[in-house]
C-alpha cells in the first residue's frame, strides 16, 4: 500500500468503516510512513474536537404536525383501500350502474332507468302479455314457444279451478261442475275472436273434448281427433310439434300420431298441469295454451287480472310442482301457492341490503355527534369524530360536507394546512367544489391578511 | 399493526407508511428527526427557520412516500430533500446566517476573550462539563462557518454518520471529491479551534 492509498482510507479508518483486513493494510501502513502518521493524527484530533459539536432536539410541536398530517395521509390510504374493497365486493350489476352513473346521472336514478328497462323488457316476454296480443290481434300463436315459461305458464287458470283430490291416482282433478262452467264460457271465446273463426269452431267444438276437466274422461288418453280440434293454426306452434315429431324415438304414420306423442312429451314436462289437471287435459293445456282449458276460461275475465295474474304465475319457477301435489285439491291454495313461490329473477330486483342502510344511518349518527361536539366547543373531540367517520364510511354521501365542516375546524385551531387538505379532499366532488373553493378563498384571504397587516407598517 | 421499527430497514418502513401504518413513520421520524433537524440547523444557522425546515423535509416525504422506489437508500434521499430545502433557504437568506456569524460573541472574530481566557482563573478542578458546555457553541459556530459544500458533507458524515458513497449520492459528486471536502472541513476547523485543540479531551469524557 502507497501512501496515497492510505490517505484515501485514513478518513474511512477513523469512521470505522473499513474490513477487517484492509484496516490492517492501512495500519500498518501509517505506522510505517512518517507523513501518513501525521495526518492520520490531525485528522483524529479534528475529529474529536468536531465531535464536540452540540447536538440540538427539535421541538415536539414539530413532530405533532408532522404526524397529524402523517396520520390524515395513512387515513387517506386506508379510507382507499376500503372504498378498493367495497368495490371488489360489489357485485356486477352494481358496478355497471355506477360505471353509467358515472357519465351524466346520479347512481339513484340511474338505477331507477336500469330498473325501468329491465321491467320492460321483462314484461315484453311475458307469455301472458304476448298471448294478451295474440288474443286481440286474432292471431293464434304459441305463447311460449321456448317452454321458459315452465308448467305455470301452461296451466295458469283464468278461473280459480275447483279441484279434488282422486285418491285412486292421488292426483288432482277438477270438479264436475268447474268443467261445465268452462264449458259454458266457450262460446263467448268464439264471439271474441272473430278473424279465427276456424280456431273458433274448434274450440267449440273442442269445447266438449277439452273435457279433458270431466272426471269421467280423466283416466282415458284424449282420442286423437279432440287433439286436432285444437286449433293450431299458429305457426310456431306448428314448427314445434314438427321438430317435437321428429324425435327419433317413434316414427307417427299420421299428423295426429304425430301430435299426440309430441304433447304426451310435453305433458311428461308440464308437471304442475300433469297434478292439477289429470293426463287427458295435457294435450289441451300444453298446445293450445292460449285457446285451451286457462286461455279459453281466461278469456271469461277482465284482461286486467289476468295480466296481474300473469305476472304472479311468471315469475314462478318450477318447483311449483312439490307445492301443488301437496294441497290436495285446494284451489285456491294452488294459485296462492304459486304466487307464493319466489320469482327467479326476483333478486336481480330486491332492494339493496339492510345492512347498507345501517351503514348510512350509523355514518349519518356519527355525522350528527361530531357536529354536536363542534357546536359544543370539543372541538378536538369533534376532528376525532370528523375522520373516524370519514375513514369508517367513505361512501357516505355527505362525507365532502363532513371533511368541510371538519377543515373549518381545523381553521379555527389554526392548523390552515390541515384546513388546506380536507378542503382539497371535499373540493374532488363535484357537488362540493364551490364550497371547498370559496373556503380556500377565505383561507387564502386569512392567511393574507395578518402578512398583509405585519408588512403594512414596514412600507410606511 | 403498530410497528415500533426497530426490527425494520428504512425502506421497509416507508413502504409501511404508504401502505396506511402511521407507526411506520414515526419509527423513520424518531431515527432521523434529531440528525436531520440538526443538519438543518447548522446549515441555515437560524433555530426557528430550522424547524420549519424540518417540518417541510418530512411533510414532503409524506407526500412523496408513494414516489420512494427503493431504488436509493431512504437516508440519501430524505438528506437529498433536506438538503434541497436548505439551498432554496440560503439562497433567500444568505445575508442572515452571515450577519449572525458576525454578531459579537461567536469566538469566531477574534473579538473579546477566548476560552482559554475565560477558563484561564478557573481553579484546577474546574467543572469540565461547564468548560464543554462553553466549547460546544464554538464549535458549532465553527462549523457554521464553513465553506457550504464541506459543511454540508462534514454534517452528514458527523451527524448521520453516512458512508462517504452515500453522501457523494446526496451531494452529486464523486466520492473521492466527498472525501477531499470531508478532510478540508476538518482542516478548518482545526484551524478556527486551534486554541481549544487542549479541550477537546473534555468532550470526549
Amino acid at each position: 500500500m502507497n501512501c496515497e492509498n492510505a490517505k484515501s482510507q485514513i478518513l474511512d479508518l477513523l469512521g470505522g468503516d473499513l474490513r477487517a483486513e484492509d484496516a490492517v493494510l492501512v495500519r500498518a501502513h501509517i505506522d510505517g510512513c512518517e507523513a501518513c502518521l501525521r495526518d492520520h493524527a490531525q485528522l483524529a484530533a479534528a475529529l474529536r474536537l468536531a465531535r464536540g459539536m452540540p447536538v440540538e432536539a427539535p421541538p415536539s410541536r414539530v413532530r405533532e404536525t408532522v404526524m397529524a398530517r402523517a396520520r390524515l395521509a395513512s387515513a387517506g390510504v386506508q379510507a382507499g383501500r376500503s372504498t378498493a374493497s367495497e368495490e371488489a365486493r360489489e357485485p356486477a350489476l352494481s358496478r355497471f350502474v355506477r360505471w353509467i352513473s358515472g357519465f351524466v346521472l346520479g347512481p339513484q336514478v340511474a338505477m331507477a332507468m336500469v330498473l325501468l328497462l329491465m321491467v320492460g323488457v321483462g314484461l315484453f316476454y311475458l307469455p301472458g302479455l304476448r298471448r294478451d296480443r295474440a288474443v286481440q290481434g286474432g292471431a293464434i300463436v304459441n305463447a311460449d314457444p321456448g317452454d321458459e315459461a315452465g308448467p305455470s305458464a301452461t296451466m295458469e287458470p283464468a278461473e280459480p279451478l275447483d279441484l279434488r283430490l282422486d285418491t285412486r291416482t292421488n292426483r288432482l282433478q277438477p270438479a264436475a261442475g268447474a268443467a261445465e262452467q268452462v264449458i259454458a264460457a266457450r262460446p263467448t271465446t268464439a264471439v271474441a275472436i272473430p278473424s279465427d273463426e276456424v280456431a273458433a269452431e274448434d274450440i267449440q267444438s273442442g269445447a266438449p273434448s277439452s273435457a279433458t276437466l270431466v272426471p269421467g274422461e280423466v283416466t282415458e288418453p284424449e282420442p286423437i281427433e279432440q287433439v286436432h280440434a285444437i286449433p293450431l293454426e299458429g305457426p310456431s306452434t306448428r314448427s314445434r310439434l314438427a321438430a317435437r315429431a321428429a324425435t327419433p324415438e317413434e316414427e307417427p304414420s299420421t299428423e295426429e300420431e304425430r301430435v299426440a306423442p309430441a304433447l304426451d312429451e310435453r305433458a311428461a314436462e308440464e308437471d304442475v298441469a300433469l297434478q292439477a289437471t289429470g293426463r287427458a287435459a295435457e294435450p289441451y293445456a300444453a298446445a293450445a295454451p292460449g285457446r285451451g282449458s286457462g286461455g279459453a276460461s281466461a278469456d271469461a275475465e277482465p284482461v286486467a287480472s289476468r295480466r296481474e295474474r300473469s305476472l304472479e304465475t311468471s315469475a314462478a319457477p318450477p318447483p311449483a310442482r312439490s307445492a301443488l301435489s301437496a294441497m290436495g285439491g285446494a284451489r285456491a291454495s294452488a294459485v296462492g301457492s304459486m304466487a307464493a313461490v319466489p320469482a327467479p329473477a326476483a333478486p336481480s330486483f330486491a332492494p339493496s341490503p339492510p345492512a347498507g342502510g345501517d351503514r348510512l344511518r350509523m355514518a349519518a349518527a356519527q355525522h350528527a355527534t361530531a357536529r354536536t361536539q363542534a357546536q359544543t366547543g370539543q372541538v378536538r373531540a369533534a376532528i376525532a369524530s370528523y375522520e373516524t367517520l370519514i375513514r369508517s364510511h367513505p361512501t357516505y354521501e355527505r362525507a365532502p360536507e363532513a371533511m368541510l365542516e371538519l377543515a373549518e375546524l381545523h381553521r379555527r385551531l389554526g392548523d390552515l394546512s390541515s384546513a388546506r387538505v380536507w378542503l382539497a379532499r371535499a373540493e374532488r366532488s363535484p357537488a362540493y367544489a364551490g364550497r371547498a373553493r370559496s373556503a380556500r378563498t377565505r383561507l387564502d384571504d386569512l392567511e393574507r391578511a395578518p402578512a398583509a397587516a405585519a408588512a403594512g407598517p414596514a412600507s410606511e | 399493526m403498530a410497528t415500533n421499527g426497530l426490527e425494520f430497514a428504512d425502506e421497509d418502513l416507508l413502504k409501511r407508511f404508504s401502505a396506511g401504518d402511521v407507526h411506520a413513520f414515526e419509527a423513520l421520524m424518531t431515527r432521523y428527526e434529531r440528525p436531520v433537524f440538526n443538519f438543518i440547523l447548522r446549515q441555515v444557522g437560524e433555530r426557528t427557520r430550522a424547524e420549519e425546515l424540518l417540518q417541510d423535509t418530512f411533510l414532503r416525504v409524506i407526500e412523496r412516500a408513494d414516489d420512494f422506489k427503493g431504488e436509493s437508500k431512504f437516508s440519501t434521499w430524505l438528506y437529498t430533500i433536506a438538503r434541497n430545502l436548505c439551498i432554496d433557504e440560503s439562497r433567500k437568506m444568505v445575508f442572515r446566517r452571515h450577519k449572525s456569524l458576525d454578531a459579537p460573541g461567536s469566538g469566531l472574530d477574534g473579538d473579546g476573550p477566548s476560552l482559554l481566557e475565560r477558563t484561564a482563573g478557573h481553579e484546577a478542578g474546574a467543572d469540565r462539563r461547564s468548560i464543554a458546555r462553553e466549547l460546544q457553541p464554538q464549535i458549532a459556530a465553527a462549523v457554521e462557518a464553513l465553506p457550504e459544500e464541506q459543511r454540508e458533507v462534514f454534517l452528514m458524515r458527523e451527524l448521520q454518520h453516512m458512508p462517504f458513497k452515500d453522501i457523494a449520492l446526496v451531494v452529486g459528486v464523486p466520492e473521492n471529491t466527498v472525501k477531499s471536502r470531508m478532510r478540508y472541513a476538518l482542516e478548518r476547523l482545526q484551524a478556527a479551534l486551534a486554541e481549544y485543540a487542549d479541550y477537546a479531551g473534555v468532550l470526549d469524557e
